[in-house]
């Protein structure tokens, strides 16, 4: 009987330390775990989704191939310093000037405009353009010179020609041209299982093209020659 | 005559009941407590557990989605993306020489001849030196640039005359034009 009596405060003691040692912490765990897993899903789900669109997304670029080898072409992953010169001679032959001097830079782009995009969209440090200056002088005529820049413009390759500086010589007709063209090309891009999709393309549907029919537009009339190498070979190297 | 209190003794003996009720009750209002705290405890403990089995689950389900996608699929799509965007930016910003050019050849007043012709596209200027025979064309030359909506802040920074008496002067002006 008296146990009894003193059951009651024993049994209110043991459930008043349940809850604070043992209740209360794991509840509170409970909370965190059940929030994190509630995050979990709606990142599954968005997998899910983003799932979806990648592989839309790649169907749509099989089905353009076309205009992913245009763009490919057009913004190569490497330098292909080889068809710069290739585009320049064709540009400078194809319009009846002389290209006197050439010499190529590698310099990281850093138009402000990109810089700018990049902190906006809030990325990480990323593979950027990287652009080949090219520094040349030529000389012809002032029809040929304004032929040669406006194939220069519209060469499968992208390139902005920064500066053009024209001047006449004194007795004779023909110009002596100087220019500053830079050439780009980005890096191919490798993500990663960690970026966990979080590049905002993975939540569209489908591709711009605009752009790669504008490119296919104005670079339609320039036909540069295909380059191919030519190991003729010879014995004496220093002989011509 | 001896006097027997009965009632008393009921009431000594309903005061005990009372309290055996009471302690009684105490002790079913203890297991009650008891076994609702640990009903609590174990039901937060298997909850627990079916939300960390669920959670792992979930991140086992995510690991094999990304895996089932594929890194290359992923790499062509965000590099194809990256692609073009920067391509529309280049097309967006520059601009045909040949366009600038020709302005220029429009503008041109007859009996002045041009010398020099420097465009800058990142400053977005156009610096010409030119000769003429008379100050009057110059003006009418330097009218010209002006009166042109392509042409903003023309300014004339030098004249001078060479031995053979032609004038030789030079233009400055900032190209305004709408971007594609």
């Amino acid at each position: 009987m008296r146990l009894k009596i003193f059951f009651f405060p024993i049994a209110l003691v043991v459930s008043i330390v349940l809850f604070i040692w043992f209740i209360s912490p794991e509840f509170s765990q409970l909370k965190g775990d059940k929030s994190e897993l509630d995050s979990q899903k709606n990142i599954l789900r968005e997998i899910k989704v983003k799932k979806q669109n990648v592989n839309n997304l790649n169907a749509s670029l099989d089905g353009n191939s076309d205009k992913e080898k245009l763009v490919l072409e057009y913004l190569p992953s490497v330098e292909k310093e080889e068809e710069i010169i290739n585009m320049l001679n064709y540009s400078a032959t194809s319009s009846g000037i002389a290209l006197l001097d050439f010499n190529a830079d590698i310099v990281k782009d850093s138009p402000k405009s990109f810089k700018a995009a990049e902190a906006e969209e809030n990325k990480a440090p990323e593979v950027m353009v990287r652009k080949t200056k090219v520094k040349l002088s030529l000389a012809g005529s002032y029809e040929n010179i304004r032929s040669f820049f406006d194939k220069i413009y519209k060469i499968k390759r992208a390139n902005d020609i920064s500066m053009v500086n024209i001047s006449s010589q004194p007795e004779s007709e023909s110009l002596l041209a100087e220019a500053e063209i830079y050439f780009s090309y980005l890096p191919q891009i490798h993500l990663s299982m960690e970026n966990e999709l979080s590049d905002p393309i993975f939540s569209q549907k489908s591709f711009n093209f605009t752009v790669a029919d504008k490119v296919a537009e104005l670079t339609s009339e320039n036909n540069v020659s295909k380059l191919e190498a030519n190991p003729g070979g010879r014995s004496n190297p220093f002989i011509p | 005559m001896v006097n027997i209190n009965f009632h008393q003794k009921n009431q000594q003996d309903e005061s005990a009941k009372k309290k055996r009720i009471a302690i009684n009750g105490s002790f079913f209002v203890s297991i009650l407590i008891l076994v609702i705290s640990f009903s609590i405890f174990f039901g937060l403990k298997v909850f627990h557990n079916n939300v960390k089995n669920e959670a792992a689950s979930i991140k086992g389900q995510m690991n094999e989605e990304l895996r089932s996608l594929g890194e290359e699929k992923i790499s062509r799509t965000a590099d194809f993306q990256k692609r073009i965007e920067e391509m529309e930016n280049g097309i967006s910003r520059n601009k045909n020489p040949k366009e600038i050019m020709s302005k220029v050849e429009s503008l041109m007043t007859p009996g002045v001849v041009l010398t020099s012709y420097k465009y800058d596209s990142a400053k977005k200027t156009l610096a010409l030196e030119a000769v003429s025979d008379s100050f009057k064309i110059i003006a009418e030359q330097i009218l010209s640039l002006k009166s042109s909506s392509y042409f903003e802040d023309v300014r004339v920074p030098k004249t001078t005359r060479d031995e053979e008496g032609r004038i030789n002067f030079s233009v400055e002006s900032r190209l305004v034009f709408e971007t594609n």
